[in-house]
């Protein structure tokens, strides 16, 4: 009977194997990283809310290359690409939003995530927040140590950190 | 002078917080967390039995099953189940518990007596959500990895359909009065509404930036939605399936669950970490309660 498996070896097969699919089962890891930007809100929000201009201020972006309006293949320094899906660009609270629409967990160690970075006043300069939800590369229970959450939490911090950094530097030049 | 007893309406809740391996008890009627008691590692999903005084939490990262005193919040046994058990549902009519397993694309059977697994159920890739029919004997499993809904019969290991969905079904509640299953789509950005006797797609409703938590309220006439990606509570007609409002919530709304009188939601925001109480008649947040690191899901316990 093909719905019914009784068989006891399923348990100790199932406790093997490992899933690359995209991820819900383990723990959701958290990214929250901010920076002040010496700029008006608006001349930081004019460079964070175009989707196929990552390139210009993340220093770990080579290229963007933008298959339709909302999808964009982003190509890393360190190599291998991966592709995110734009959810929103909201002019009024100054966020953009996005998430990883096609993994490539040996250029970047997550398996899928959604990412807000939002602009916010702080006096007459800018705070800029990057926020996420994310998994490990390998979301089975037995990942290896270069897909587990600790990699995944330490490429997420430092891709936010550095693209805030490269965001101030670009914006403030 | 006779006194009359006082109307008791006040409901708890519990919210597993996932990183922070807490279980927090909030009370509807103080609208405070009142307590909060460790537990095994990587909570995710509660179930309450009654009859037994008992509940039972997933922890797939750990892969097994806690099982808890109702009152002395004292762990009783552990259940290794293996895999990684997720959503959980309680059949009240035959004493077994089905939960889905995410990582061997199965649904796991615990007999509640013997609190043993007695059965491993083939369904599709990635199951999350997972919803019981009581009267009607089905289960309902939403699997994320294959776009699709598994329909089981609850008594016997039958299979009675398979239904096509959204992409990435990830959390899905079912609608006893309008016999209705709403399955939301985190990948299409959309709520699949499917009949549940006819097991025919009624409607695509939306647009919905990344649902993740779908309630019923308890009269059947309207169906709540977490809307991840916009911090949004999203409020549908359950007769007219369209939305009727978007409410704000915290940071990345997770799941949702509504009070007894349906004049409350209370939304778990995991980015957050808060409980957003919101008022569905003055259709706004009225109180924003401080909650542990990770918290996730909240579950009525009486």
């Amino acid at each position: 009977m093909k719905l019914l498996t009784k068989i006891l070896a399923f348990i100790s097969l199932g406790l093997m194997m490992s899933s690359l699919a995209f991820a819900h089962g383990p723990t959701p890891q958290k990214v929250d990283e901010d920076i002040i930007v010496n700029a008006d809100v608006m001349k930081v929000w004019n460079m964070v809310k175009t989707f196929d201009s990552l390139a210009k201020w993340h220093p770990s972006v080579k290229s963007i290359v933008m298959t339709d309006p909302d999808t964009r293949v982003v190509t890393l320094k360190s190599g291998g690409d991966m592709t995110d899906s734009l959810d929103e660009v909201n002019k009024e609270e100054l966020y953009i939003s996005y998430r990883l629409l096609e993994e490539n967990v040996t250029a970047f160690p997550v398996s899928f995530y959604t990412i807000n970075i939002q602009v916010i006043p702080e006096g007459s300069n800018s705070k800029v927040t990057w926020s996420g939800r994310f998994y490990r590369g390998d979301t089975g229970n037995f990942p290896a140590e270069n897909l587990n959450d600790e990699a995944a939490v330490g490429a997420m911090t430092n891709y936010a950190k550095s693209g805030l950094q490269g965001l101030k530097s670009m914006v403030e030049k | 002078m006779i006194l009359l007893p006082k109307l008791v309406i006040s409901a708890d809740f519990y919210i597993s917080s996932q990183t922070s391996n807490e279980i927090s008890r909030f009370n509807s009627d103080t609208l405070q967390v009142e307590q909060s008691f460790d537990v095994p590692q990587g909570p995710v999903h509660l179930v309450f039995d009654h009859g037994s005084q008992i509940f039972y939490i997933s922890h797939p990262d750990k892969g097994l099953v806690s099982v808890f005193d109702t009152k002395t919040h004292e762990l009783l046994k552990v259940i290794e189940t293996g895999g990684q058990p997720f959503g959980m549902v309680l059949d009240t009519e035959k004493e077994k518990l089905f939960i889905t397993d995410w990582s061997r694309d199965a649904v796991l059977v615990i007999n509640t007596i013997s609190q043993q697994m007695v059965d491993i159920l083939a369904v599709g890739k990635s199951p999350a959500g997972i919803a019981i029919d009581t009267i009607g004997r089905k289960i309902f499993v939403a699997n994320r990895g294959s776009d699709s809904v598994t329909v089981l019969d609850a008594d016997t290991p039958k299979l009675l359909a398979t239904i096509k969905t959204g992409e990435s079904p990830y959390a899905l509640a079912f609608n006893q009065q309008k016999n209705q299953i709403y399955v939301g789509c985190v990948k299409s950005n959309l709520v699949t509404v499917i009949d549940a006797n006819s097991y025919q797609v009624i409607a695509k409703v939306g647009s919905i930036k990344t649902p993740y938590g779908v309630a019923v309220a308890t009269d059947g006439e309207s169906f709540y939605v977490t809307s991840q990606a916009e911090n949004k509570l999203v409020v549908f007609d359950a007769n007219t399936l369209r939305v009727t409002n978007r409410i704000s919530s915290g940071k990345m709304p997770e799941s949702v669950s509504l009070s007894q009188n349906n004049q409350h939601a209370f939304v778990v925001n995991w980015f957050s970490n808060s409980l957003s109480v919101i008022d569905l008649i003055a259709d706004k947040q009225i109180r924003s309660v401080p909650l542990r690191s990770g918290s996730r899901i909240i579950t009525l316990a009486n």
